[in-house]
């Protein structure tokens, strides 16, 4: 058998002529190099600069068509990573208690995976603790791994029962982080904040506190 | 007849600065009409002009064009800038649709080469040629001028006629690793020529 290079297919991946098995592929390597997402981005770059080149006018009547359209053409909504019940910001003072626990108990899964999951909970939460803790309008990162997560390829949805409301991850290893979705958490009580915490081996790690907000 | 846009090359962006069409497409997301009229006024010459180049027929032109630009108002909340530009992200849609066609269209049966070799020059001339002497144009037709002959016949090939790199082999009756090794190589150095940065 002889050995190829998946990262070399980049180029034909952007110009749209690879073989059905040949996207597979790549889309399976790209979880794991970084280099070849960024080098993909460029020949897509790249390619649309060919695009461009060849640009026309339209005719009218396709104009007024799609104009005609967008009021029958749902938007796909952008993804949310917190759903709540109605609640204000909920600032907890520093040293505040820890109020109920949500715990994601993962499904069983082999070792790598669940380690994999608890890196990457901790990741999204540690990139979000910032902003949460500090409470500045700064969003970019979170917002970059909300979209990320929303469209990659790779994208795995992990389900968790709760003793309080709901909460479904969504790992996705091309990310390097998870989306963590809650629905029907109460607001804590005045002076409490929830806790996250990520359950790895029989260690239990605390990934920051959280601001609940409306969304 | 063809448009000119205020071109603004993304290679010449400076960091943190997100172009107006990036900032466009985020206010479509928000189900902003007069934002995705003006993308629209925009890209979709672009959109049109390429899809028109891939399917050659002008009546599914248009219809094929008209589902990218709705398929922009109906996803342009995925868009992320930090992935790319809305330029990138809106010719990428339109390219991937137009290939989605044309090989649901055509069995591989009737990619006869012969039809194949003759319009490889025909393709490139088509661009060489270009009327329009937009900055964007003259960049492309340089840097392609600058690849191989075979690199330049592949990457046309591929793109503007919507061959799988098999195909490509096929229709330059060339080894399909040499093929894909001068795709490659041909579109790093467009890359490079053009100035284009993730």
């Amino acid at each position: 058998m002889t050995t190829h290079d998946p990262s070399l297919l980049t180029a034909a991946a952007a110009l749209d002529a690879l073989e059905p098995d040949e996207n597979v592929e790549l889309d399976q390597h790209l979880a794991g190099c970084e280099a070849c997402r960024v080098e993909l981005a460029e020949f897509r770059a790249t390619a649309a600069r060919l695009g461009s080149a060849v640009a026309e006018a339209p005719p009218p009547s396709m104009k007024i068509a799609v104009m005609a359209a967008l009021d029958v053409t749902r938007q796909l909504p952008p993804e949310v990573p917190v759903a709540t019940t109605p609640a204000a910001t909920v600032p907890g003072p520093p040293g505040a208690a820890p109020a109920t626990v949500t715990r994601i108990d993962e499904p069983r899964r082999r070792t790598g995976t669940r380690l994999l999951l608890a890196a990457a909970v901790a990741t999204l939460l540690a990139a979000g603790a910032l902003w949460w803790t500090n409470r500045t309008p700064e969003l970019t990162a979170q917002e970059q791994l909300k979209q990320c997560v929303s469209t990659a390829a790779d994208a795995r949805p992990v389900a968790a029962s709760e003793s309080v409301g709901t909460a479904i991850v969504t790992v996705a290893p091309s990310c390097s982080g998870a989306v963590v979705q809650l629905t029907g958490i109460p607001a804590p009580p005045a002076g409490h904040t929830y806790q996250m915490w990520v359950m790895a081996r029989d260690q239990a790690r605390s990934v920051g506190t959280l601001s609940l907000i409306h969304i | 007849m063809t448009t000119t846009e205020p071109e603004m090359p993304g290679s010449s962006r400076g960091r943190g600065q997100p172009a107006p069409l990036d900032d466009l497409l985020e206010q479509v997301a928000r189900g902003d009409k007069a934002a995705f009229e003006a993308i629209y006024n925009q890209l979709a010459p672009r959109v049109f002009g390429l899809i028109r180049r891939v399917l050659r027929d002008p009546a599914q032109t248009e219809e094929v064009a008209q589902e990218v630009m709705l398929e922009v108002w109906r996803r342009a909340s995925r868009f992320d800038s930090a992935r790319g530009s809305a330029v990138s992200w809106v010719l990428t849609i339109a390219h991937g649709r137009a290939v989605d066609r044309v090989r649901s269209e055509q069995s591989s049966s009737r990619r006869d080469t012969a039809y194949a070799s003759s319009t490889v020059e025909r393709d490139v001339d088509l661009v060489s040629d270009a009327v329009e002497a937009s900055l964007d144009r003259r960049q492309v037709r340089h840097c392609l001028q600058a690849l191989t002959p075979l690199q330049r016949e592949s990457i046309t090939l591929a793109y503007y006629g919507g061959y799988t790199q098999a195909e490509v082999a096929a229709a330059l009756k060339a080894p399909l690793g040499t093929v894909k090794t001068r795709l490659r190589d041909g579109m790093i150095r467009l890359r490079d020529c053009l100035g284009v940065t993730a």
